[in-house]
């Protein structure tokens, strides 16, 4: 009896244990994360060739505020493990051991870390370099995840077969980027100069064109009857002068440009053609997308969970066999232009030069940009809005007159869109495309969706970076040979899954779908 | 009148106008790009498409329509792809007349497509020696592309289907289907094959046909009685048709005998299931003297052929030390045992009236299959070996996947676990080190190795009896003396009938820690050397590699417990990479990418004659054979029935008490231990292993069988094994699409028969939840409509 009272005067308190522990982990993340940084700072000349010794001094005692941090952890832990034993209630304590264990595991790896980069000393161009690879890949991986988190936020279903989606992107860019070679004789920037007299003169006719109006009439369905508008006949007419209008206009800038200013000419067909490669990835991937929920996906809509998934599973090795069959086992080559070819060095001054590749600038700044369109596309546009309501809810949705059908195909697309637009980039960053290459990258691609928080699109782009960054780091800071950059990978998501399932931005799914 | 029975005729065939517009212009693609020889993998690969397709989009339309009308589709696909395709030739006739080179134009799109889709260079693309242009044949000796189909169009012959696999002279089939009228014609049967048999696969229902085919068969001995003795049928072709000593078999079959009698003794396997599924309970009006003299006849006569199989043709399959070239008396005195045991099975059995025929049934398949090995030779030995690992491996998938629910997609780590386990305890590898001298890998001196593992796991057994026997006594005086307490305050508390989980974890903890203490000490005498010397490694490794894989399933079941069914895949996925690539990487300890090499088989050395091979396909029997009778053990036992309410749905097992976390372990660490005994075998098998046979195909392979086979149903997985796994062994040039076949096969077969090929049979129900099946039944035929 009195060991009830006692166990009851503990619970008077009312705190959240399984809460606090949450929050005693997540700190004990951010203290190792300044520990590592402040050592990585310090050990790499960051603060100066000869830093003053109270940086060392600061260093040991984050250390050992770590190990204080982690002794505290255990003393609470065993009291309220003791509290919990001797009351009568029966509660689980998992939650709050997997924590205190995961701070252990923090104040290893920590310890770890230290040891080696105080061991190696690597100067900061090293971890600097590190960096800008993993940013570059973390933007690629993001792009990849957000097309894994739309289709689960939709369909609670994960697409396996993404990967072979971003690699057949790859290959349509690479088809495409031979082509225009071709064209070219062999050189890239004459085949560029022949596509972007097509080109241009028919982006400004596009351009021209009065889309919204055409759009709106196609849309509209036939029951409106045989209305014409007075202005819809002078619309009409008005299209071809449009069209020649256009192609004159784009077509004397583009030979204006290039009687007048050679560079600027360059530059711009360059650009182009190299649109137009990284176009045809994304229009391929979608293809396969689309083709893909038709056939694989849209017959399991009301199957149990299993059943898509294995359906995915087949589909994605049927890909990756198919590609084999008809492409053949030879790596294809991607050739840079010479305007994206070549490192941009960053220089940090005496510290030293940090060589930064172009394809890996265009890489980030092209991820960011997309990321930046779909997030306006999926807040602010009707069939955003429509995706959200799908994600939301499938049957209130369809109540609510919204194309269900329709809002997944969208889904598919826009996750095949992103996925090819990194697979063309992907081949020109590394040279390089198999039929095997979009398996690996497809599964870290989805560690880094379920990092952020599957169903989240900020989490997959923040998870995405994350786990590029851990990638590129992680081995030089653990010590271990790069060969192990996969198990690291592969390692961070059974963590993520162990000690924080939910994602780091947590599931945006309601309690009955779980 | 006539308008609407036009549109009505029109929409019946709507599904074939469809598909033969697709399937028109895919062939006008062929033409253009790649009808000579070069593109023989696009054009199968095309080909399978438009049956794909069409058979898919025809299968899942309801049950209500008949084979007419999948021949009307069929038929209206073939005649819109020859308009289509005799518009295209029309045009090319045209330009031809006016003197356009149009083959020269074509071969060159040809090329550069070919060049440009395969990455080969032009002057690298020849695939066929050309043909001597003299006598217009092949030149001797050169080897010629064995792929099976070619595609290829000749302004003489039109076009020309060649099937024909290369070496095997039984299935050379060389059509020259009279230009573009036989190809169309060829087309439209093969759409109308394919409509059928997908529609065959998506609603055969072997109960139904059982019980169909039972009442129809009841009245007719001669068909009955042939289902049953089946197995005993093909037995007696394979008997005819294999050579036996030096007498030339009765029935000769030619080039391809090999792959006809590996077909054979695939079918006795298969019917071997159907016969046991097939049997009825009756005794046909015998008497218990009547019913034991039959079988026990069936048992001396297959007996003694096999003795006398093995007697006068020398095949023997147990190896001793002193006869190196296999033991006549082991291997007599081994069937008359098993036979033995068969009859005192039988004899037992059949006292309960109504097993007659079952046990007839089983005892014929079960000498029949036992028997089959020592027929075939060498490399049809190694084919059903290797089927064999498969369906081991895939029952113990079927346990994770089929019985509870949980998709595995690593199951080749554990796999490759027990193929290391075994291969580090017996492989005599030297490597060389630097200097070249050799130096043994860690694993060196396996001996030691072998005779303290031995000698700790004995140990470790005793102790830990001794110590849970005590235990329980102890718990159990507790409980008493508890009870007696309990008892004077009058409470409602009731007391456990057996220890919770700290109790359980206590007296495992002290079981361990004494077993170790034990064995630390006992190890500093030679203890283990005198009573274990001389250990095989064979029999250490198999329980080693259980044991190892059994660990490793629950050390990865922690993690993962807690997750859904899409995360587990993929961490499943992650764990068989990861154990992948450490094995690569960890070079100093497993030996890298060059593998492990030299790994001995359970034979005494310079073992010579058919004890080679035999060995090892009755190790795998047994094995597997253990395996389906402990996994249709745990189906019907309590385990089973909480893996089967987990898979239904979690929560609603949960609240009805079963402890999720101990279930999903259960199922984990069960699986892992059938693919660490697979993994055994394999090494053993192999006798080279390395990281490469271990990536995520085989995973892969096996999920296949187990899913197209039947989730859940072991008949399912052992058909699916023959078919997925033994079928393309014996059809050796389609080996390159077995993967591409496998990912299409997963999604069709999920798609239009998830229940798989040979599923279960559905529990029996008893009669109210007959009424309420029945009751369900009608509402959804009435209800179909308006779905």
């Amino acid at each position: 009896m009195a060991q009830v009272v006692q166990a009851r005067r503990l619970e008077r308190l009312e705190l959240d244990y399984e809460r606090l522990s949450g929050q005693y982990f997540g700190f004990g993340v951010l203290l190792t994360t300044l520990r590592i940084f402040w050592v990585i700072a310090r050990t790499s000349k960051l603060f100066g060739t000869s830093p003053r010794p109270q940086l060392e001094t600061v260093e040991n005692w984050l250390g050992y505020a770590l190990w204080i941090y982690a002794g505290l952890g255990l003393i609470a832990l065993a009291t309220i493990l003791y509290g919990r034993m001797r009351s009568e209630e029966n509660v689980s304590s998992t939650r709050l051991m997997i924590n205190y264990a995961g701070v252990v595991l923090l104040l290893l790896v920590s310890n770890r870390v230290s040891g080696v980069v105080k061991a190696q000393e690597y100067p900061i161009t090293l971890w600097g370099l590190q960096l800008v690879n993993g940013v570059v890949l973390g933007g690629v991986y993001a792009l990849v995840a957000l097309g894994y988190t739309l289709v689960y936020g939709i369909l609670f279903m994960i697409n396996f077969a993404h990967g072979e989606v971003l690699v057949l992107g790859a290959f349509g860019g690479w088809f495409t980027l031979t082509y225009i070679t071709e064209l070219g004789h062999g050189t890239f920037e004459v085949g560029a100069a022949s596509v972007s007299a097509v080109l241009m003169p028919l982006i400004f006719a596009v351009l021209f064109l009065p889309l919204e109006t055409l759009a709106s009439r196609a849309s509209q369905r036939r029951e409106t009857g045989p209305e014409v508008s007075s202005t819809w006949l002078l619309t009409v007419f008005s299209l071809p002068f449009r069209v020649i209008a256009g192609a004159l206009i784009g077509y004397a800038l583009i030979e204006t440009l290039g009687g007048y200013a050679p560079q600027v000419y360059n530059v711009v067909i360059t650009v182009l053609a190299l649109l137009f490669i990284v176009a045809v990835g994304m229009v391929t991937s979608m293809l396969v997308a689309i083709g893909l929920e038709r056939v694989a996906y849209r017959p399991l809509r009301n199957a149990p969970r299993l059943t898509p998934l294995i359906s995915a599973i087949g589909a994605s090795f049927f890909l990756q066999q198919a590609m084999l069959n008809v492409f053949g086992p030879l790596q294809r080559f991607y050739r840079r232009p010479k305007l994206i070819d070549g490192t941009f060095d960053v220089s940090l001054g005496k510290l030293g030069v940090i060589p930064v590749t172009k394809t890996g600038i265009i890489i980030v700044i092209v991820s960011i940009i997309m990321m930046v369109f779909l997030y306006l596309f999926i807040q602010r546009s009707k069939t955003g809005r429509a995706m959200r309501a799908v994600a939301e809810d499938k049957q209130t949705a369809a109540l609510m007159g919204v194309d269900v059908d329709h809002v997944i195909v969208v889904t598919f697309a826009l996750g095949a869109l992103l996925a090819g637009a990194a697979g063309v980039m992907l081949g020109f960053h590394n040279l390089s495309i198999d039929f095997r290459s979009g398996f690996i990258p497809g599964l870290k691609a989805f560690t880094a969706a379920v990092l952020g928080g599957i169903g989240n699109i900020a989490g997959a782009m923040f998870g995405g970076f994350l786990l590029g960054l851990v990638e590129a780091l992680g081995p030089t800071m653990l010590g271990i040979p790069t060969e192990y950059k996969d198990v690291i990978a592969f390692t961070l998501l059974v963590l993520v899954l162990i000690f924080r399932p939910t994602g780091i931005f947590g599931e945006v799914l309601s309690e009955h779908k779980v | 009148m006539l308008q609407t029975r036009l549109k009505q005729f029109i929409d019946s065939v709507r599904q074939g106008l469809g598909a033969g517009f697709v399937a028109g212009v895919i062939i006008l693609f062929l033409i253009l790009i790649g009808i000579p020889v070069q593109m023989e993998n696009l054009a199968l690969f095309l080909f399978c498409l438009i049956l794909f397709v069409f058979g898919v989009r025809l299968a899942r339309r309801p049950k209500r329509e008949s084979a007419g009308y999948l021949v009307k589709n069929a038929l209206a696909m073939g005649l819109i792809a020859a308009l289509i395709i005799l518009l295209f030739m029309a045009l090319i006739n045209r330009w031809q007349a006016r003197g356009i080179d149009v083959k020269k134009y074509l071969d060159a799109v040809t090329t550069k497509t070919m060049t440009v889709l395969s990455g080969v260079p032009e002057d690298e693309l020849h695939p066929n020696p050309p043909v001597d242009p003299l006598t217009g044949t092949y030149p001797e000796g050169q080897p010629l592309r064995t792929s099976p189909m070619r595609l290829s169009y000749d302004s003489k012959t039109g076009l020309q289907l060649k099937l024909g696999l290369a070496g095997s002279s039984w299935f050379d089939i060389n059509l020259i289907i009279g230009g573009l009228y036989g190809f169309l014609l060829l087309l439209v049967l093969v759409g109308t094959a394919g409509a059928l048999i997908i529609r065959a696969i998506q609603y055969t229902n072997l109960d139904r046909f059982r019980s169909q085919t039972s009442t129809a068969l009841t009245g007719n001995p001669i068909t009955h009685w042939g289902v049953l003795l089946l197995p005993f049928i093909f037995f007696g072709l394979l008997w005819l048709t294999v050579a036996q000593g030096s007498r030339a078999p009765v029935l000769s079959l030619g080039s391809s005998s090999q792959q006809i009698q590996l077909l054979l003794a695939f079918g006795i396997i298969l019917w071997a299931l159907v016969a046991v599924r097939a049997a009825q309970s009756s005794d046909r009006g015998m008497d218990y003297p009547v019913r034991l003299g039959v079988c026990l006849g069936v048992v001396v006569v297959l007996v003694a052929l096999g003795i006398w199989h093995v007697a006068h043709d020398g095949v023997y399959f147990i190896a001793t030390s002193h006869a190196r070239g296999g033991s006549e008396t082991l291997s007599i005195v081994a069937m008359i045992t098993i036979g033995g045991i068969l009859a005192v099975q039988n004899a037992l059995a059949l006292r309960t009236p109504g097993r007659f025929e079952s046990q007839l049934a089983g005892t014929v398949s079960v000498l029949v299959v036992l028997l089959m090995p020592l027929y075939l030779n060498q490399y049809q030995n190694d084919v059903m070996t290797l089927v064999g690992i498969n369906i081991l491996l895939g029952l113990g998938l079927n346990i994770v996947v089929g019985y509870a629910g949980l998709l595995d997609l690593g199951y080749v780590a554990f796999f490759a676990i027990g193929a290391y386990a075994y291969a580090f305890l017996s492989s005599n590898q030297q490597r060389i080190g630097e200097n070249n001298q050799p130096i043994g890998l860690k694993f060196d001196g396996n001996d030691e190795m072998v005779i303290k593992l031995a000698g700790w796991g004995v140990i470790t057994v005793v102790v830990t009896l001794i110590v849970v026997f005590v235990g329980l006594r102890l718990w159990q005086r507790r409980q008493a003396v508890q009870r007696t307490a309990v008892e004077a305050h009058r409470t409602l508390i009731d007391l456990p009938a057996r220890p919770g989980y700290n109790t359980t974890f206590l007296l495992t903890a002290i079981a361990v820690g004494v077993s170790l203490v034990v064995a630390l000490l006992l190890d500093r005498s030679s203890l283990y050397h005198r009573l274990f010397n001389g250990a095989s490694p064979f029999l250490i490794g198999v329980i080693a590699g259980v044991v190892a894989s059994g660990l490793a399933g629950i050390l990865l079941g922690i993690p993962v417990l807690r997750l859904r069914g899409d995360y587990l895949a993929i961490v499943t996925l992650g764990f068989g990479e990861i154990i992948r690539l450490l094995f690569n990487n960890l070079r100093d300890y497993t030996g890298g990418p060059q593998g492990v090499l030299q790994i001995p088989r359970p034979l005494p050395e310079n073992a010579s004659g058919a004890v080679t091979y035999l060995w090892l396909v009755y190790l795998v029997f047994i094995g597997a054979g253990l395996v389906a009778f402990f996994s249709s053990r745990l189906r019907r036992s309590r385990t089973g029935r909480a893996w089967s309410a987990m898979r239904s749905n979690e929560d609603i097992a949960q609240s009805m008490g079963i402890n999720l976390v101990q279930t999903k372990l259960t199922a984990f660490a069960i699986g892992a231990a059938f693919a660490g005994l697979g993994g055994v075998l394999f090494a053993a098998r192999q006798r080279n292993i390395f990281p490469n046979d271990f990536k995520l195909d085989v995973s892969i392979q096996v999920l296949s069988l187990v899913i197209i086979g039947g989730m859940g149903s072991i008949p399912g997985v052992i058909m699916g094994a023959i078919a997925l796994i033994g079928v393309p062994e014996v059809l050796r040039e389609l080996s390159t699409y077995r993967i591409l076949v496998f990912g299409a096969l997963l999604v069709v077969m999920v798609i239009i028969r998830p229940e798989g090929l040979l599923p279960e049979p559905p529990p029996p129900l008893g009669e109210r939840g007959r009424r309420l099946a029945r009751g369900v039944f009608k509402a959804r035929e009435q209800g179909e409509g308006q779905l």
